[in-house]
């Protein structure tokens, strides 16, 4: 699912579905059917600044080098549109 | 007197705003006609207005939200659409022979068609969608857009080299907003705020007025024409969210009443309001953020709660909130609970009202249409002072609107 080891992976997944339904202001329900291949706008409905809430998020739980911000601004439009779940985690991965 | 050929887009909320630049146009003693489809155009502009067939070509429901939402508006709607009324538009400038053409911000054969033909163009920018460059942020979303511009200007078969962005005519922008609800005040001169354009619209029903009671204070929930089966959701939970507070309020809510055969005593369902008539009575404005509709509450005073759905909505939801005038709210998640508190929240802040109280002023101040026909006559008297010379000699001589694009250098007339 990403290039962590599963454990590391699955860890972060957790914390970033957890952040997601934060943001969203979701239940445990919904935030249950969070998966990786999820895409944030597509399936989870994700909206610019819930995006940008959880950038903020990221960057205060894994430090100032995780700059969700500046990785959307290197991603086109395809690669918005099918920005998932396990986008996030690789990228806090690698960079953290 | 001059004569203006208006380009729109076949869309209601499009072409409303740029009917009360025609009527004011028109007042003044120009010349006015549109290019587009006598279908959708002649019921939206009256019997009488001047129509140059294009064809017709449904515009296609626009589905989704976000970027998926941004893609298909280009890639299904402005590109086709574009390329297929630039014939149309093209023999429309011939036979009309318009001094100057109307674009909207979206309807790119307009541009294409003004440049060919050594005309100036002016761009309306009614939506607010690349008004303030929310996507700046993302540089290749940016270029993206670009690309498909340029593109089209190439396909048509003008020169690369002279490429102008149709979003931003170098002659002149006219935007139906203003500083204080934009709240950015760093365009350039080209760009010229009149804020919007009201106009009667034509074939509204009319309204029970005395179902309004006095002692009660009115909620209008309203979600735009365009949206589709997202917003039968909206409706449940807005009729859920105004029936918790029918101690207080009366609630307008403009959906198909069909689908909400039973509602309680206190809230009204149905197809279509006179919405500038029933805007001096109304407290709030539940609504996805349309301009129009945010224009007509803002030009009334009355705040609003935006649930943004898609394209420059998100934008216009930030302007309101941002200026004070109402909150934003999230369309798919906000609960019956969070949006009657939202609406509460409004009607017992007076600052709303104040702010959008404001707003209205600032509008009023911005002039509107008739500004729009001031800038206009300018533009023309600028550009008829240095007739045939080349806009290289028009740049050098006049600072007002300017035209710094290098591009236009070996644009001439032709008439």
């Amino acid at each position: 699912m990403t290039g962590e080891t599963a454990t590391g992976g699955s860890e972060l997944f957790a914390a970033i579905a957890g952040i997601l339904r934060d943001v969203t202001g979701s239940d445990k329900d919904w935030a249950a059917r969070i998966a990786p291949e999820s895409a944030l706008e597509g399936d989870l409905g994700l909206e610019s600044m819930e995006l940008a809430e959880v950038g903020e998020r990221l960057s205060a739980l894994y430090g100032a080098r995780v700059d969700l911000a500046a990785h959307v601004a290197e991603l086109d439009i395809d690669q918005l549109i099918d920005l998932t779940v396990a986008d996030l985690v690789d990228y806090v991965a690698a960079v953290r | 007197m001059s004569r203006y050929l208006i380009v729109s887009l076949p869309l209601a909320g499009h072409v409303y705003p740029a009917l009360g630049l025609a009527r004011e146009l028109a007042a003044a003693g120009h010349d006015v006609a549109w290019a587009g489809s006598e279908l959708v155009l002649r019921p939206l502009v009256g019997a009488d207005a001047t129509i140059f067939q294009t064809g017709s070509r449904l515009a296609r429901e626009q589905g989704g939200a976000g970027m998926a939402a941004i893609k298909t508006l280009w890639t299904r709607f402005i590109v086709p659409y574009g390329k297929f009324i630039l014939p149309g538009v093209d023999k429309a400038v011939r036979d009309y022979q318009p001094d100057v053409v109307l674009v909207d911000q979206h309807a790119v054969a307009g541009a294409i068609v003004a440049h060919r033909h050594g005309l100036p163009w002016v761009t309306l920018a009614v939506s607010a969608m690349e008004l303030t460059q929310p996507y700046r942020a993302l540089p290749k979303v940016t270029d993206w857009m670009t690309d498909i511009l340029r593109t089209m200007w190439t396909n048509a078969g003008l020169p690369d080299d002279e490429f102008l962005d149709v979003r931003d005519s170098p002659y002149l922008t006219l935007a139906y907003t203003t500083e204080e609800l934009a709240g950015q005040k760093d365009f350039p001169d080209r760009v010229q705020l009149v804020g919007p354009m009201l106009t009667a619209r034509p074939g509204l029903p009319d309204f029970p007025f005395d179902w309004l009671d006095p002692e009660r204070q009115h909620v209008l929930v309203t979600m735009g024409t365009l949206a589709d089966g997202l917003a039968y959701d909206f409706y449940v939970r807005a009729i859920e969210a105004m029936t918790a507070l029918a101690d207080r309020v009366q609630a307008i809510i403009v959906a198909p009443p069909d689908e909400f055969p039973t509602p309680p005593d206190h809230i009204m369902i149905t197809n279509r309001v006179p919405l500038l008539r029933l805007m001096p009575h109304l407290d709030v404005v539940v609504g996805h953020g349309g301009i129009n509709t945010v224009s007509e509450a803002l030009s009334t005073g009355v705040p609003m709660v935006v649930a943004p759905i898609r394209h420059d909505q998100p934008v216009v939801a930030g302007w309101v909130a941002d200026a004070g005038a109402g909150t934003r709210v999230k369309f798919r998640r906000v609960t019956p609970t969070q949006l009657a508190t939202a609406v509460t929240d409004v009607l017992d802040d007076p600052s709303c009202r104040a702010n959008a109280n404001r707003i209205a002023e600032s509008f009023r101040a911005a002039g509107g249409a008739s500004e729009a026909v001031r800038l206009l006559e300018r533009l023309q008297q600028t550009m008829s002072a240095v007739v045939p010379a080349s806009a290289d000699a028009l740049a050098s001589t006049t600072s007002s609107p300017p035209l710094a694009n290098a591009g236009l250098t070996g644009n001439r007339r032709i008439r």
